[in-house]
């Protein structure tokens, strides 16, 4: 259909690309937000974990973590850092069955931690936020990456049909009809974040450049990735000597890296050949203290200590391309930009929520008028993605919380059942939407409030850890602020239900 | 702190100037013409100023980014207060 001006075209646009990939932009928004206090997130969800990271902190107590790899016979393993949001030693290996496992140790002893049984906020919530979690040929990422492009196109959209930019800057009445408040709110949340939202969108987009333009790289590097990799990154292989040998004190790797840096500290130990005579460590640089999410890799002789390779990115494609990777992943460590970033996130989630009430709202007469069907499903699916995926979010919450360690149920291990009901509670207040289409938001608002004060209260329970003693400890910090925002999430979704059965009333009368 | 104050600051000027927002607080009321252009060049020079206090405080791209994310948080703020606003100054 061709429209006759640029501006209606732009609106047609922006009002369908917005309803179709509206649902899963808020999934996107929302699990991103999620992701800007996944470590918090994750000691709250992993109660062994919530640690205080020793002033003393030496990279040997990393050993026992390196030498439980070793048993396991992995040819590598990855060994994380422990830092003030991730109080512990993480190392990843590869068993000999091939089925990959993440195991903490504590930062004092170098003793493993009890495992928790759950994927937490970095195994699930942030990953959901770039892949949706759904590996089948990598779909969810090129799903996530066509959410990314229409985001950028509704921006832009957006701002073309936004008739009075200016005079409107600063207008949002919620005095006024339930429709033109929520446009309001709409305006006000994509003018006023607009650059967060483009930066964001984005910044998405170029993390993910290889896969999205593979061309770029098979160009001029045919299919050898890794050349690329050497070339644009620094990265350094050799193969196994086949001849038992110990590892050097893990103190003077991150001494020899360290010497090549300059200043900062490692964010990563990655162990080649664990056990062999040519075994060799990557050390990354961490970027807790630059914006850029920089690549700055040193590679040590894991027997001798001595230095083989170090590089630091300079060519200006790769520097650009992680100052903007840097912008989205902020991995620098400056507490008032996480909490804007969140506050931003947040003005994203409204402004997506916001554009769907607005689509529903202002064609609800007209849909009862034409009784289309469709649009009854139309509407659930917007409750079930905006609502409903907060409910589904907090039901994982609950659900790590009230079950015991090492629970299984039907051949699943605790960490799947988890996941299992967040799945399952997705759809179900999808089946609520649709069976109760009137009353909906009201009821899952409500919901909303209880559950989030159910696992504040299941936290405490279950680890003693309750809000006034949290508050009390540095140490646990970050569940204190988890438990506050479910606190403040359910003092806003009680008081949304309240005022939304209040209009709902003063509608009916109006209407009798 | 300051920066933040200062961006709500030069935020409600700019929106105080804008004659609909104007009337929304006070109820009819007026702004004159170079009052208006005072309010607005006054609120463009906080915003400017507290890039420059970030700057200064932060290093030039953190501070460049802790503004840019404080400029769309703090004019939110001041969308929100503004549409609280007209309840209090009408009762008053």
């Amino acid at each position: 259909m061709m429209e006759p001006t640029f501006r209606a075209s732009m609106n047609w646009l922006h009002t369908w690309f917005g309803v179709v990939l509206g649902s899963l932009l808020f999934a996107i928004f929302w699990m991103g937000t999620l992701s800007v206090f996944d470590k918090e997130i994750d000691r709250w969800m992993m109660p062994a974990s919530r640690l205080a990271l020793p002033a003393d902190f030496s990279y040997e107590a990393m050993r026992p973590a390196y030498q439980a790899a070793l048993a396991a016979k992995s040819p590598s393993v990855l060994l994380l850092v422990p830092t003030e949001r991730n109080p512990v030693i993480t190392a990843l290996w590869r068993a000999t069955d091939g089925s990959f496992a993440q195991h903490m140790f504590d930062p004092r002893s170098g003793a493993e931690l009890p495992d928790q049984g759950t994927l937490g906020a970095s195994r699930f919530i942030y990953p959901f936020h770039y892949s949706l979690n759904l590996k089948v040929l990598g779909l969810g990422y090129w799903i996530v990456g066509l959410c990314g492009m229409v985001m950028m196109a509704l921006c832009v959209s957006g701002v073309v049909i936004h008739r009075k930019i200016f005079a409107d800057f600063f207008t949002f009445r919620p005095e006024r009809k339930i429709r033109r408040a929520t446009l309001d709110l709409h305006n006000v949340a994509g003018v006023l974040g607009l650059p967060f939202h483009v930066v964001i969108s984005v910044s998405g987009l170029v993390i993910l450049f290889s896969l999205y333009f593979p061309s770029s790289i098979w160009a001029v590097y045919r299919q050898d990735i890794r050349l690329f990799g050497r070339e644009a990154y620094g990265s350094y292989v050799r193969p196994p000597a086949k001849q038992a040998a110990d590892l050097v004190s893990f103190d003077t790797m991150v001494a020899k890296a360290k010497s090549v840096w300059g200043q900062g500290e490692p964010n990563y130990l990655y162990v080649f050949h664990p056990g062999d005579a040519a075994a060799y460590v990557q050390l990354n640089r961490s970027s807790e203290d630059v914006v850029s999410n920089i690549s700055y890799v040193a590679y040590v002789d894991g027997v001798t200590g001595n230095l083989l390779s170090a590089s630091k990115p300079e060519k200006p494609a790769a520097v650009t391309q992680r100052f903007i990777a840097g912008l989205h992943f902020i991995q620098f460590k400056h507490w008032t930009l996480r909490w804007l970033y969140f506050g931003l996130g947040l003005a994203g989630c409204v402004l997506i929520a916001t554009g769907l009430l607005f689509w529903e709202e202002s064609r609800r007469e007209r849909h009862r008028r034409l009784g289309l069907a469709g649009a009854r499903v139309v509407a659930a699916v917007m409750v079930a993605s905006v609502t409903g995926i907060m409910i589904a979010t907090l039901a994982f919450m609950v659900t790590n919380r009230a079950l015991p360690p090492g629970a299984s149920a039907a051949g699943l291990e605790r960490g799947a059942i988890e996941v299992v009901v967040f799945h399952l509670i997705w759809l179900l207040t999808l089946a609520h939407a649709w069976a109760f289409a009137g009353r909906a938001w009201i009821s899952q608002c409500w919901t909303i409030s209880v559950l989030a004060i159910a696992a504040v209260m299941l936290n405490a329970a279950t680890t003693g850890d309750h809000l006034v003693r949290t508050i009390a400890h540095r140490r646990l910090w970050p569940v204190a602020g988890v438990d506050a925002m479910l606190v403040i999430s359910a003092v806003v979704a009680a008081w949304t239900a309240l005022r939304l059965a209040r209009r709902g009333q003063t509608d009916a009368e109006a209407g009798a | 702190m300051t920066a933040m104050l200062m961006l709500l600051a030069g935020w409600s000027l700019l929106a105080a100037s804008q004659p609909k927002q104007f009337g929304r607080i006070i109820s009819h009321g007026h702004v004159p013409g170079p009052v208006r252009i005072a309010m607005r060049s006054l609120g463009a020079v906080l915003l400017l100023a507290a890039l420059v206090i970030l700057v200064r405080v932060e290093g030039g791209s953190f501070g460049a980014l802790v503004w840019a994310c404080l400029l769309s948080i703090s004019a939110i703020a001041v969308a929100l207060v503004l549409a609280w606003l007209p309840r209090f100054t009408s009762r008053a």
